[in-house]
């Protein structure tokens, strides 16, 4: 998936897995980029009674590098508390939950937003952090979370539940933390069956007739992080770009989890755990699917902990990515240049590492310098598409969405496909010619509309736990 | 004085020392190295928990015992020591299977 259960350890800690990150500029106010980043994946709605929430005990971070030099002069972190108002009932709610203080919701969440500056804001909550200088600024406490959509009884009107935890703060800057249906789509059991692609199996090594493509994630919730910020309050110097070619149009963005160092587990009657020591990154993402598909399995956990201005050690793999190995493979004839293509990736490093130089694409950059990072790039001076965008964004002609930056709805599994069949190769290596497969790799899936809404959060209310699954 | 290692701008040997009554090293460690030191203080003696585990203890633990290296940590703080003496102190209070490796 785009980053669910992607590596082996964080994949055993599920309120710390960062699943998708979305940065992009806001379609119902342009002036502001919305900076999306969600938790906690594949929950089943109807998980009860200890319904889906953020880690008490996790540092969740989002990261903004305005210079271009792998590190964050930005970060946006919030940390979460949980408070039981009876400890003496197992529900979690014990009558209809029509607001967010009512008196019928046993177990509530709330979370701080502190704004962080400096030269490298991943060292908040470190052991460096004495040293890096860092100036914090509280932007909201004790901010509320919605429930979890627990059904038509308990939840009743959840649109206008989840649109009250929607907070303004000072400067122009909402935000919202709660549970969201998933935006993500992907034919989750297509593509780990030996990377079939339902529309195309008959073409497999092991053939079946061709079929459409099944939504995995469809039914089920994410916890979402959301900011919507003034563009001006993102820059490096402050500005609002208005030319796509210019120096400072572009920031990177990416996301992380992480926890302290030391927890012991207590075996006397006070707190089930004590903790201590620095906070430790264990999760990040930037680029979907990068450490999903990219990096290999013995190297997952470390990418994990590592900071993107390390990840000139992993553009290896992204110079001779093992899917586009596997395509010519698992389709025998169907990818023949891509099977006699041995050179360097560099269209896959310019889009998951340094952004699009001007020149590759008529009109368009989102090139943030020669320092290789994951990064989402979004090129705040591109205007976002309000008619028909496409779900192909860049490839499909439409320069608001990935990789510039990343829209809820992007495909990004059909777009990175064709990316790493070659399609993309072409622009920057004239000699190549992509085969007639590559430009239409699919999965064969539209993802409905009612996952997504018209304004911020932008991610639809989640599914409730009475109707999902339906009988 | 046994040598002091910091990996960040956090508290020194001294202030640590100061505040954490309960870690396994005394004021007198710092002025009376090494086996000295050891007689000096009192011996530590086993016995009951007597509170519940604090919700952010001071932990120390011995990082390389052939170095002497402990590490503190101590809030969102972190340090390693170089400290033979208190290295030692740990790792005679440890009961004996403490010393073998985890896994």
């Amino acid at each position: 998936m785009s980053s669910h259960r992607e590596a082996p350890e964080i994949s055993k800690d599920p309120v710390a897995d960062n699943t998708d990150v979305y940065a992009f500029v806001s379609p119902d106010s342009p002036d502001t980029v919305t900076l999306i980043s969600n938790f906690v994946p594949l929950q089943d709605p109807p998980g009860g009674p200890n319904f889906f929430e953020f880690g008490d005990d996790v540092l969740y971070s989002i990261y903004i590098d305005n210079d271009g030099d792998g590190l964050p002069e930005i970060s946006f972190v919030f940390n979460f508390s949980t408070e039981l108002r009876n400890p003496n009932t197992f529900l979690y709610n014990t009558g209809p939950i029509t607001s967010l203080d009512s008196p019928n919701w046993n177990k509530r969440q709330f979370y701080g937003v502190t704004r962080v500056d400096g030269a490298d804001t991943t060292a908040y909550g470190t052991a460096r952090a004495d040293a890096a200088g860092l100036r914090t600024r509280t932007l909201g406490e004790r901010l509320a979370c919605p429930p979890c959509n627990i059904g038509p009884r308990s939840t009743p009107n959840y649109s206008a539940l989840g649109q009250a935890a929607v907070h303004e703060l000072q400067g122009e800057v909402k935000v919202f933390a709660g549970q969201r249906t998933d935006g993500f789509y992907v034919d989750l059991g297509a593509v780990f069956d030996l990377a079939d692609l339902r529309p195309f199996q008959n073409l497999h090594l092991i053939p079946s007739a061709p079929a459409a493509g099944v939504d995995a994630t469809k039914t089920l919730n994410i916890h979402t992080i959301a900011l919507q910020i003034p563009i001006s309050q993102l820059t490096a110097n402050g500005s609002v770009p208005k030319d796509p070619l210019g120096g400072s149009a572009t920031i990177g963005v990416w996301s992380a989890a992480s926890r302290r160092k030391v927890r012991m587990i207590n075996d006397d009657d006070g707190d089930p755990a004590s903790e201590a020591g620095p906070w430790v990154q264990v999760s990040r993402l930037g680029n979907p699917l990068f450490n999903e598909v990219i990096v290999p399995l013995g190297k997952k956990d470390a990418w994990n902990r590592s900071y993107p201005v390390s990840d000139a050690a992993f553009a290896r793999y992204v110079e001779q990515p093992e899917v586009a190995k596997l395509l010519p493979v698992l389709y025998p004839g169907v990818f023949p240049n891509l099977a006699g293509l041995t050179k360097p990736r560099a269209d896959l490093v310019a889009i998951l590492l340094t952004g699009l130089p001007k020149g590759v694409v008529p009109g368009f950059q989102n090139y943030t310098g020669k320092v290789q990072a994951d990064q989402l790039r979004l090129n705040v001076a591109i205007a976002p598409t309000k008619s028909s965008p496409s779900l192909l964004g860049l490839l499909g002609g439409d320069a608001a969405g990935f990789p510039n930056g990343r829209r809820v709805f992007d495909d990004i599994v059909s777009i990175e496909l064709r990316a790493i069949a070659g399609v993309t190769f072409a622009l920057v290596d004239k000699t190549f010619k992509p085969d007639s497969a590559a430009g239409v790799l699919t999965e064969g899936l539209t993802p409905a509309s009612n996952r997504y809404q018209a304004t911020f959060p932008y991610l639809a209310p989640p599914l409730d736990g009475f109707d999902t699954p339906s009988s | 004085m046994s040598h002091e290692k910091r990996k960040d701008g956090g508290m020194t040997r001294l202030s640590f020392i100061k505040a954490s009554a309960g870690a396994a090293a005394g004021v007198a460690a710092v002025s009376v190295p090494g086996a000295a030191a050891l007689q000096a203080e009192e011996a530590s003696v086993p016995t009951h928990p007597s509170s519940h585990t604090p919700r952010e203890p001071v932990i120390a633990y011995v990082r390389d015992a052939k170095r002497g290296e402990v590490t503190v940590v101590s809030g969102t703080n972190e340090m390693t020591y170089r400290d033979r003496a208190l290295t030692r102190r740990l790792l005679k209070a440890a009961p004996r299977h403490a010393t073998r490796k985890g896994r």
